[in-house]
């Protein structure tokens, strides 16, 4: 017998499919002091992600992970969250669940006005999102420039890498030497049933070991 | 075994808070072609709706029989759909699923727009909510002084008239007389069994057995 399960989305979309560059840029001045919802743009196709409370768990505990791993290595990284990044050139904007200047921390430091003509897009973006897009997230992210995305569909988290031109799954982080998809994941999944305290500490002992032995090779 | 099938979500309806008027007339202007998708903004709240294919049937059903009871009537009636209707010194607009000038056509007769900062309101504004819109729609009908809302939830029609204070429910239509709110649930209901195709010629006969019994 086969039983069906019902995954729960965690998120809802509604899709508008002719916003002109102008309407976008009205909105996002609109909601310039709010990160929710989500918009994404593509030359004319406006996406309206609202995020369930599973989204921004899980969203939440990437950044933990990332922010251990930084701290036991004494990297120094530039949390921006889901700042909006835009490009008028391109026709395109996106939100994303969080994103990191990692390699380009030191020039970003304290900036506040991004400019992408000028500054790097960030070196990290993490994409959380069971239902499908009506945007093709990776190529958008691919146009940004972004060097590397990790996405997270509730189950398993992916790492891409861009080459060439498109973002290529691999199985360790280039952004964050050492950590690894699977590593991530088998964490994420233990993060949603555990004890915040015990996972958390956990995660420490985690990013702790893997500073240690990143420290020496 | 053990399948996973993901639950997806494609909204229907999407509220967003805090839009500007700037927005908000942005977005008309992309949309100034296309009648695919409802606007309604009050006050930074806005939503968007794009109405199902039941829902556009009610509409078309309401539509036809209006036009058979003022033919009926002999009254000239001027049907403008979803047009927006938009005041920017109210910071409200909306585009209902139908919209009549009766009384009123005259003085409205040959315009092209609706900002309504001149101009009397539609006499009667339609609304078929079968899922329920977070916004008081009534409120926003009250504040443009819209005489007359005719409401449909996919059993019953309600007829509302403007009084002082608010909209009254009423049994009878006061922009087209004759026309009950009983009458016209009837009809949709009938509509709705026969998947919304009903000749002309039904609409007719429906609109002069309402209007003989009226004038018995």
């Amino acid at each position: 017998m086969t039983t069906t399960v019902r995954e729960a989305a965690m998120e809802t979309r509604f899709v508008l499919s002719n916003v002109s560059w102008e309407t976008y840029e009205c909105l996002m001045r609109d909601y310039e002091d709010s990160s929710a919802p989500r918009f994404t743009y593509h030359k004319g196709v406006l996406e309206i992600v609202r995020l369930r409370p599973r989204h921004e768990e899980a969203a939440e505990n990437i950044s933990r992970l990332v922010d251990a791993v930084a701290l036991e290595r004494g990297v120094n990284i530039r949390s921006l969250r889901s700042t909006t990044w835009k490009r008028q050139d391109l026709e395109q904007g996106f939100e994303a669940d969080a994103c990191y200047y990692i390699a380009n921390a030191g020039r970003m430091r304290g900036k506040d006005v991004l400019d992408l003509r000028v500054d790097p897009p960030p070196d990290l973006v993490v994409e959380v999102d069971n239902t499908r897009s009506s945007i093709d997230k990776l190529a958008l992210l691919a146009a940004f420039g972004v060097p590397e995305v990790w996405r997270y569909d509730g189950e398993r988290l992916e790492m891409r890498t861009l080459e060439g031109g498109r973002h290529v799954e691999v199985a360790e982080s280039r952004a964050l030497r050492g950590v690894t998809a699977e590593a991530i994941t088998k964490l994420l999944a233990e993060g949603s049933d555990e004890d915040f305290v015990d996972w958390m500490r956990r995660v420490r002992e985690w990013a702790h070991t893997l500073a240690e032995t990143e420290a020496g090779q | 075994m053990t399948t996973t099938v993901r639950e997806t979500v494609i909204e229907t309806r999407c509220e967003l808070s805090n839009i500007s008027w700037e927005t908000y007339e942005s977005l008309l202007r992309d949309y100034e072609n296309s009648g695919a998708l409802r606007f309604t903004y009050d006050k930074g709240e806005l939503v968007i709706m794009s109405p199902l294919p039941e829902h556009e049937g009610y509409t078309r059903l309401i539509e036809l029989s209006l036009a058979a009871l003022a033919d009926e009537l002999d009254l000239p009636i001027l049907g403008l759909g979803s047009t927006t209707f938009r005041r920017s010194d109210l910071e409200r607009g909306f585009e209902a699923d139908a919209a009549f000038y009766v009384q009123n056509l005259e003085r409205v007769r040959g315009r092209s727009t609706f900002d309504l900062q001149s101009g009397p309101p539609p006499d009667l504004v339609v609304e078929i909510e079968i899922t329920r819109s977070a916004l008081d729609k009534l409120d926003l009908f009250a504040a443009f002084g819209a005489p007359e809302v005719w409401r449909y939830d996919g059993s019953r029609l309600e007829i509302r008239v403007l009084e002082v204070g608010g909209y009254l429910v009423a049994a009878e239509s006061r922009v087209l007389p004759g026309a009950t709110a009983e009458a016209l649930t009837a009809l949709l209901a009938e509509g709705r069994e026969s998947q919304f195709v009903v000749p002309l010629r039904r609409m007719r006969e429906w609109a002069r057995g309402l209007l003989e019994e009226v004038g018995k």
